[in-house]
């Protein structure tokens, strides 16, 4: 599948609905979407492209702009091994009330991911099914409440 | 029943599991991870480019130059300076050096943990004396050495390394051969690994792990042949993989990989070009984000930098192997209890790495 | 507490103890005591790739009596901090040190282990583990390398030999 090919055809699919799809380089492709097209978009990207296997989730702060963003790494996986493509997919949400759709209907391996996100983040997954402390120790929220340690606003001691 | 299996446990280390049991019979195993976080995303946004280099090899001891190869492409990609070709088969010659370090460790592990002192012996034995000894000719130090740099290596190879390395990996050859003699080939071994803990091809992908633990499952995915990176696409090699999808498929890759790398490193300083080994970087990182990928010793890497321009990232995250190797442990449901042990050295689950 | 632990109870204990503090004996005590350094298998961090090679035929610090990878720690006098301690982990380092009889000894091994070490501003680590355990020996390094595990046990022979270990009263 020729990267140009696909651009074109999620702009003709999909329109206004999402941002303009972006090749940052050879193999890599950003598309921007609001959380309520995510679903549909993802759907889409799997079953026309068989982008099956997903590499990481992670979260992004930007505080200036008041959101976060999250970030789907996706890529092809055969027999014959991986396709060199990596299409990312960003996901703004809102700072305030940090709540977004969780994949993992499409794809069961950003179960991890996404728990990782939720807990340094604070981004609510919905339709997680495990939305439990993975990496903080058992005290966190008595230690630092309603803290995120990824979160700009969470300065460490030096800064 | 339940009971948990470390963080004080022989051979699990800095990790835990949950685990229900029904007379002999793994109900759920559930991985608890977290004991080393040590916070190594949120540290480097406060550090500088060049200072994050020891810190983000720290997350995987035994296998430090993939980890740095990673960081380094992401920052030449965002300054968008080409690396000398000698820097680049030097950085090959490393990271097999590293993979060779990290499976000799995780088979003295596997030895330990099926009851097999030997196989804990040799491997470490042969692991100082041989591997050990050749990268810190070359780097400096015995396992923590920054050596992949932006921009290249810190310093050329010294003189004598291509007579030295070569007589090591001879002698490494032999002593492979009595590995498969003593362990592989053991009717013992086999009985414990052999149709223990399948997973099939479809589910391999459908749960993301990545690494041997793939291509145990038949699926052939190996970022130095897929999207070539370094000097991989100049050099000649194999991909092992292993239909099976069980814990002997698994070992049998690492062990292989083993044999093959010795053969990359050969060709590389064979192949090896004149010329610089590093080119002047900045400081200071246009703005822009990039995600570099690179096959480590267990599994594929990836780095995603975002820059803002200034001397310090403003995001730094690493999707490690053993994280994604997490849902492996699903795994030791419906298997006994005695078969928890081949599962889990079969994954070569690396807590540092997943928890950073 | 001093060295006879909890063996025995009421005037014996105080017997025993005012007999082997006398000189003679105690030098016979500290003495049994230097050769059968058994650590407890607890791996904190990155230290334990060195901790591991120091165990291994070229370093072998068995030779030195420390008979590593043995099974339960009721049965273990020593424990390597071997690297960075996590607040998670600090919970159970201290739990397994208090299981653990007496007399203990403790070598912070590797830079996070004394002082925080590279980590030395995040958010979840313990600044050295002599804020929960008294340590007896440091091993300064990032990691350090196995001959430097090797002297600090023989630095630790020397203290117990002397007598000079830092033994907490009490359970």
């Amino acid at each position: 599948m020729n990267e140009a090919q696909i651009i074109d055809e999620l702009r003709d699919k999909f329109g206004e609905r999402i941002g303009t799809p972006e090749r940052l380089r050879q193999h890599r492709i950003v598309v921007t979407v609001e959380k309520e097209n995510l679903l549909d978009l993802a759907k889409f990207v799997k079953d026309t492209y068989d982008l099956n296997y997903a590499i990481s989730v992670s979260g992004i702060d930007y505080p200036e702009q008041n959101k976060f963003v999250v970030v789907y790494h996706l890529c092809k996986m055969s027999e014959e091994g991986h396709l060199p493509l990596v299409l990312t997919l960003k996901v703004p949400v809102n700072r305030q009330t940090p709540r977004t759709p969780s994949l993992i209907s499409i794809w069961q391996s950003v179960e991890w991911h996404e728990r990782e996100t939720w807990e340094l983040f604070g981004i609510e997954f919905e339709g997680h099914p495990k939305l439990e402390r993975l990496l903080l120790h058992e005290d966190w929220d008595e230690e630092f409440p309603n803290q995120f340690p990824l979160r700009k606003d969470f300065l460490l001691e030096d800064e | 029943m339940y009971f948990s299996v470390g963080p004080q446990h022989p051979g699990s280390g800095h990790f835990r599991m949950k685990i229900t049991l029904q007379g002999d019979i793994i109900l759920n195993a559930e991985p608890d991870p977290g004991f080393v976080h040590r916070s190594v995303e949120k540290i480097a946004e406060t550090r500088e480019y060049l200072q994050n280099v020891p810190l983000i090899e720290r997350q995987c001891l035994s296998d430090v130059s993939s980890v740095t190869l990673a960081y380094a492409m992401g920052i030449e990609e965002l300054l968008g300076i080409e690396v000398p070709p000698r820097a680049q088969y030097i950085r090959v010659i490393m990271c097999e050096l590293s993979r060779i370090m990290s499976h000799l460790y995780w088979l003295a592990i596997f030895g330990i943990f099926l009851g097999h002192s030997t196989m804990f012996m040799w491997p470490f034995g042969d692991r100082d004396i041989l591997i050990t000894e050749t990268a810190e000719k070359i780097a400096g130090a015995r396992v923590s050495y920054s050596y992949i740099i932006p921009g290249g290596v810190r310093y050329d190879l010294p003189d004598g390394i291509k007579e030295h390395t070569m007589k090591t990996l001879d002698y490494f050859q032999g002593r492979l051969k009595e590995y498969d003699a003593i362990f592989f080939s053991n009717p013992i071994f086999k009985r414990r690994t052999k149709g223990v803990g399948v997973l099939s091809r479809s589910e391999a992908i459908r749960l993301g792990v990545t690494g041997p633990t793939l291509r145990g499952s038949g699926v052939r995915g190996d970022i130095r042949k897929d999207a070539p990176y370094a000097a991989y696409d100049e050099l000649d090699f194999e991909i092992p993989v292993y239909s099976e999808g069980d814990s002997y498929s698994r070992s049998l890759v690492r062990f292989r990989e083993m044999k093959i790398s010795s053969s990359i490193i050969r060709q590389a300083f064979e192949n090896l070009p004149e010329g610089d080994f590093k080119v002047k970087t900045r400081k200071k990182v246009p703005e822009g984000e990039v995600f570099s990928r690179v096959e480590a010793a267990r599994g594929e890497l990836a780095c995603y930098l975002i820059s803002d321009g200034t001397r310090k990232p403003y995001r730094l995250k690493m999707s490690t192997p053993s994280f994604r190797n997490l849902p492996g442990f699903s795994l030791m449901k419906g298997c006994m209890l005695a078969d928890m042990p081949p599962i889990y050295m079969s994954l070569d689950y690396w807590p540092l790495e997943t928890d950073r | 507490m001093s060295a006879v632990g909890n063996a025995f109870v009421g005037r014996l204990r105080s017997l025993v103890e005012k007999i082997v503090n006398v000189n003679p004996i105690r030098y016979l005590v500290n003495w049994s005591k230097l050769y059968s350094l058994w650590p407890v298998h607890l791996t904190t961090a990155c230290c334990s790739v060195e901790f591991g090679a120091a165990n291994c035929p070229r370093f072998d610090i068995g030779r030195m009596g420390v008979a590593a990878f043995f099974g339960s720690l009721r049965q273990c006098d020593l424990i390597i901090i071997e690297g960075t301690v996590t607040k998670k982990m600090a919970k159970r380092v201290k739990k397994i040190y208090s299981q653990m009889p007496s007399p203990r000894y403790v070598i912070a091994m590797g830079a996070c282990a004394i002082s925080g070490g590279l980590f030395y501003n995040s958010y979840n680590i313990i600044k050295g583990v002599d804020k929960i355990l008294p340590v007896d020996v440091y091993v300064p390094g990032c990691p350090p390398r196995p001959e430097a595990l090797a002297h600090a046990v023989l630095l630790l022979q020397d203290k117990i030999r002397k007598g000079r270990v830092n033994i907490t009263k009490g359970e």
